[in-house]
């Protein structure tokens, strides 16, 4: 903008107020360089006029530029002038502009030359623009003081061809830049105040005497919602008129006249977002050079989040407050120096102090305590702990004091820390007197249960002793009465005895299982048994209860259930007569079917597989709502069944809890008058995978001896007549008298001993075959009278046979036998049946060719010994092979393998012929030689297996004998599988 | 009579299972003697009467003529000069040991076969046996010799 035109010469000085003037007014450092550039440029009608700030370095940096375009730009960047300082500062201090009139004749530096020259410069006059280092100060610009001043920077005057400066316009330069220093600290000075106002965190206003707004800085712009624009130079109750609501312009007034005023807690709502809030303001006077007051400064502080931590740390420290004054528990809070903080009531009543928490409050610990620790029942000992807990300071809680009066506290001590700094202690004291009777009462109560319970268990065992022994003498003597001459009434007598016993003896079973069961001593057995065997066990025990009542009973086994699985076949095999059992039970027409399938088949490597069981009847059905009660203890459907049906009530909840143990689940589904499917499931191991016997569909085989004791017709029995001298050891005269009533009918004439003593007596004053052993005898028992006659000093070379007569049957109880050298043993009850085939056992032990015309059938107490399988390979064999053969041991075994497949092949071809063609010889015959070679290879499964066939083969019907044979070969494949990955793996490896 | 360094003792093996003969012949060759078998007793029977063996390994239990009567047998017609017969029985059956013992076997092994057992027992009794083949040539010689002498 052109305010000026060019100037007459000689006018210039006159021009310098008016320049100037523009400088003071510019709003900015740029706008006052731009201004003066123009002007001068303008003024001395020079090509151009540059001003340049020096920095540090030495280095020019041209800050505002007026040219014509005569002259070559300037360069891009800042110009070193370090060279051609020295010599102007020269000038400057001689207050001399630097002025060339002529680059050709003027006497320059080399520094100035190349400058001027690469700029394209013929004339040119420098001037200095000096600047107080201390310019806050606002020193005044003193000529003779130049020393004081730095050099701000040049305004330097260009032309391209020469020209002369004259004096008048020197000197014109020279007052400018003087008004230009000024200008240039003055606006300095400003900025330097607005900063100071904007850096302050607080708000800050100025009010002039008007009371209008003079200063609004940044954060009170934030604080109010307000801009500087739209409150500079408004009166302050216009724009917020609540000042005078709250007396803010008493304040202020009061500020105007020379007071300073502070307002705390002033509560402001921004209008444009309706927040609230709080502040605090001071106000002041403003006052000026002269010391008249000019206005009124204010500092405006937001204290609302401060107000609030405030109002929450009061609202909080009062809940507190509430919460230990109405504590259960007594509370002392002590600071770092053991000064009480904080007592309540509880406190106070807890150590019967008669003050109130509140006059606890200020004084040292110390007194207290030495007040209350005649409480204590121990005093010395209780500071003494005092005074460890404290010097530790580790939380101690629940410690238990004892106090004189027989009360007991519970003691807390909770270490107060802030930020890892120990502030004081909480202790926190619980009456506890009431809780510890009550447990004491309670641990009291426990043990007298405990102990009933024990004492009941006791009993359960004891009684279901003291009645099996009878028990066990009504079915053995009735078994022998159905065998002399009676009439039809007296034979039903005697049959209804008999059954009645057996079922009085099954009751008792079931309640001593259930009561094993409760008290979680139920123990299951791991042994390899065939499944398909079992089955067929019970649906040949059951079949003539079913037949009697003109019922089918049937089982059926998916193709993929393995034969041979891991577990206990005895518990398996009383789930499913309980639950055939039932089915008959509860069925008048159509019958029962066991179904047996493969649920979930798991991966081939694990072996195990899950089996599902079914056991479905078309009988009467179960009513819903009765259905829940199944399987619980004691829970027969309505009095009227167990009339009408007799049992426990507890068969049921016993199947539950074993195939529970069995890990299974069990359920029920059924339908009124139309039946009811009891299934369920357990987990096994599978043996080895196989080919599963061809025997899917079994009726029931009317040929196999059906063994229901209380149904076994023993007169068809013939005993193994052998000559021997019997000892019959039992304590108890009734037991005795049923065994010795049984084999006397069997044709013997056997010795009895009341104890184990006596039967020692007799031992060696004679000597007996067989020994039949009672266990539970009082002095010595049965365990220990075996192990007594084992070490008998050998009266005679042949020892006898012992047989255990024993209640129990379990895993311990055969181990024990075993251990003490016992043979065999005979489970109680006795029966004819049972007490024959031990007889038979025991002559096929002794004399391998006696064999027993009996048509006996195993009895399931047979099963037990029969499932302990053998290894398929026994490998200590092979491996004896082996280290017998040496180097050859391969060649050896391979031609060993191969000759035994090709001999067993061909004797189990005939053995199948054997027993098609019915012919006993040949059966025998092949059964002992494939057993011959199956031994010689360490077969010992499969040489069982042939051996149970060469021994039992008389008494078994020809389906049974067909069942043996496919067992064989099952397992003879099994063997040949066996070893021929022996000879995959060991010889080719 | 026999000299151990000239000829191997010689061991007749009398079982009906193939294999068993098969691992008995196996493990006395691998002791050094020489090994000759047979099936059944009245291969043995007809063996010795060829050339008699030093010992005879003989199992108790076979089709036709069984080990006992087969030791019998071999008894009745040797005498004396019957070889010793080591018979093998099953390992419980104590009435066939007693049977073994009865017909003149000098003593027994049970299957399942323990083959140290085996080596030790055919290595006694083969001592034992040629040390009275000794005994019994030493008496002829003397006989031999009081009748020469008599005469």
């Amino acid at each position: 903008m052109n305010v000026f035109k060019t100037p007459r010469p000689g006018h210039f000085l006159d021009l310098v107020p008016t320049t100037a003037l523009r400088l003071y007014q510019a709003e900015s450092l740029d706008e006052i360089l731009q201004n003066t550039v123009q002007d001068v440029q303008r003024l001395l009608a020079t090509d151009r006029v540059v001003i340049y700030q020096l920095d540090t370095h030495g280095m020019a940096q041209p800050m505002a530029i007026a040219a014509k375009p005569a002259l070559p730009p300037l360069p891009d960047r800042s110009v070193d002038l370090t060279h051609c300082l020295q010599r102007w500062l020269d000038d400057a201090t001689l207050q001399r502009p630097r002025a060339i009139d002529d680059l050709a004749d003027a006497d320059l530096t080399p520094c100035e030359q190349t400058m001027l020259l690469s700029l394209g410069i013929a004339a040119s006059m420098l001037i200095p623009i000096y600047l107080s280092p201390d310019w806050q100060r606002a020193t005044q610009w003193q000529d003779d003081t130049t020393a004081t001043h730095e050099i701000w920077g040049f305004l330097v005057a260009q032309q391209s061809h020469p020209r002369h400066w004259s004096p008048l316009e020197q000197s014109f330069l020279r007052q400018l830049t003087q008004h230009l220093f000024h200008a240039i600290q003055q606006m300095q000075l400003r900025q330097f105040s607005n900063r100071l106002i904007e850096s302050s965190v607080d708000g800050i206003i100025a009010l002039d005497t008007n009371y209008r707004y003079q200063v609004w800085n940044g954060p009170m712009e934030e604080l109010s919602g307000r801009s500087r624009s739209a409150v500079i130079g408004q009166v302050a109750w216009d724009v917020f008129p609540f000042l005078k609501d709250t007396g803010e312009d008493k304040l202020i007034a009061m500020a105007m006249a020379g007071q300073s005023v502070v307002t705390q807690n002033r509560a402001f709502v921004v209008p444009e977002t309706g927040r609230k809030g709080f502040f605090e303001a001071r106000y002041s006077p403003l006052v000026g050079p002269t010391g008249k007051v000019l206005g009124c400064l204010g500092q405006v502080r937001n204290i609302t989040e401060q107000k609030q931590a405030d109002h929450q740390l009061r609202a909080t420290t009062s809940r507190l407050t509430t919460l230990i004054q109405n504590l259960q528990a007594g509370i002392l809070v002590e600071d770092e120096h053991r000064r009480i903080l904080l007592a309540n009531e509880t406190f106070c009543q807890v150590f019967r102090l008669p003050l109130s928490p509140e006059a606890l409050r200020g004084p040292d610990c110390e007194n207290l305590l030495s007040q209350a620790a005649s409480l204590f029942r121990d005093p010395p000992a209780m500071i003494q702990r005092i005074r460890q807990v404290l010097k530790h300071r580790q939380p101690v809680i629940g410690e238990e004091i004892e106090l004189a009066d027989g009360r007991i506290l519970e003691r807390d001590y909770i270490p107060i820390f802030i930020d890892d700094d120990y502030q004081g202690h909480l202790w926190q004291y619980c009456d506890i007197t009431q809780r510890k009777q009550v447990q004491q009462q309670l641990e009291a109560a426990m043990q007298s249960a405990e102990e009933a319970n024990r004492a009941k268990s006791n009993f359960v065992a004891t009684m279901s002793h003291e009645i099996r022994t009878p028990l066990n003498a009504i079915i053995g003597l009735t078994d022998l009465l159905r065998l002399t001459q009676l009439d039809d009434e007296q034979q039903d007598f005697v049959d209804t005895i008999h059954n009645s016993g057996s079922m009085l003896l099954s009751l008792i079973n079931d309640i001593l299982d259930f009561s094993k069961i409760e008290a979680e001593k139920l123990e299951l057995e791991h042994r390899a048994f065939n499944l398909r065997r079992c089955v067929q066990d019970v649906v040949n025990l059951i079949t003539p209860l079913a037949q009697e009542k003109g019922l089918v009973v049937r089982s059926h086994i998916a193709a993929n259930v393995p034969t041979r699985v891991v577990g206990d076949v005895t518990r398996l095999r009383q789930v499913l007569l309980n639950l055939v059992n039932n089915g008959v039970k509860f069925t008048h027409r159509g019958g029962v079917t066991v179904e047996v399938s493969l649920k979930q088949s798991f991966a081939p490597l694990a072996h195990t597989a899950e089996l599902h069981f079914a056991v479905k009847d078309t009988g009467i059905g179960i009513p819903d709502e009765s259905r829940d009660a199944l399987f619980k203890a004691f829970s027969q459907l309505d009095a009227s069944v167990a009339r009408r049906y007799g049992g426990s009530g507890l068969g049921l909840a016993i199947c539950k809890n074993l195939v529970e143990a069995m890990g299974g689940q069990i359920g029920v589904d059924t339908q009124l008058s139309v039946g009811t499917t009891f299934h369920f499931t357990i987990q096994v191991p599978v043996l080895s995978e196989e080919v599963p016997c061809s025997l899917e569909h079994s009726e029931v085989d009317n040929g196999i001896a059906n063994l229901l004791a209380d149904d076994g017709d023993v007169s068809q029995v013939l005993a193994p007549q052998l000559p021997l001298k019997i000892l019959v050891v039992d304590d108890l005269a009734v037991n005795q008298k049923v065994v010795l009533k049984m084999l006397q009918w069997l044709g013997y004439e056997p010795d009895c001993a009341a104890s184990g003593t006596a039967a020692l007596d007799l031992i060696q004053q004679q000597a007996y075959d067989l020994v039949l052993m009672d266990i539970q005898m009082p002095g010595m028992d049965g365990y220990q009278t075996t192990e007594a006659i084992r070490q008998l000093p050998q009266v005679n070379p042949e020892q006898p046979w012992i047989v255990a007569m024993t209640a129990h049957s379990n895993l311990d109880v055969q181990q024990r036998c075993q251990q003490v050298g016992l043979n065999d043993f005979l489970s109680k009850p006795i029966t004819l049946a049972s007490l024959t085939e031990r007889l038979t056992r025991y002559g096929q032990a002794q004399f391998p060719d006696f064999r027993s015309q009996s048509a006996l059938a195993p009895s399931p107490g047979l099963q037990l010994c029969d499932d302990s399988t053998p290894p398929l390979l026994d490998q200590e064999m092979i491996g004896a092979i082996r280290d017998m053969a040496g180097d050859a041991a391969d060649q050896l075994l391979l031609e060993l393998i191969d000759n035994y497949r090709e001999d067993a092949n061909r004797c189990l071809g005939q053995l199948r012929q054997a027993i098609l063609d019915r012919n006993g010889d040949q059966i025998r015959h092949q059964a002992h030689a494939i057993r011959s070679m199956s031994l010689n290879l360490g077969a010992l499964s499969l040489a069982a297996l042939c051996q149970d066939l060469e021994l039992h083969y008389a008494a078994m019907a020809p389906a049974d004998q067909q069942l043996a044979l496919s067992q064989i070969e099952q397992t003879f494949a099994d063997v040949t599988a066996a070893l021929q990955s022996l000879t995959a793996t060991q010889f080719h490896a | 009579m026999l000299d151990a360094t000239l000829a191997q003792p010689s061991v007749l093996i009398v079982d009906d299972e193939r294999n068993l003969r098969r691992l008995l012949s196996h493990a006395m060759t691998t002791e050094g003697y020489r090994v000759e078998t047979a099936s059944n007793g009245n291969a043995c029977l007809g063996f010795c009467q060829q050339h008699l063996p030093d010992l005879i390994l003989m199992d108790a239990l076979m089709p036709e003529m069984d080990g006992f009567t087969c030791c019998q047998a071999l008894q009745d017609r040797y005498g004396d000069r019957c070889p010793p017969v080591l018979m093998i029985t099953a390992l419980a059956d104590t009435p066939s040991v007693e049977r073994a013992f009865a017909v003149g076997a000098v003593d027994y092994i049970t299957k399942p076969i323990h083959w140290a057992v085996l080596r030790q027992r055919v290595q006694r009794v083969l001592q034992t046996h040629l040390i009275t083949q000794e005994l019994h040539q030493a008496r002829r010689t003397i006989e031999a010799l009081q009748t020469a002498l008599g005469k």
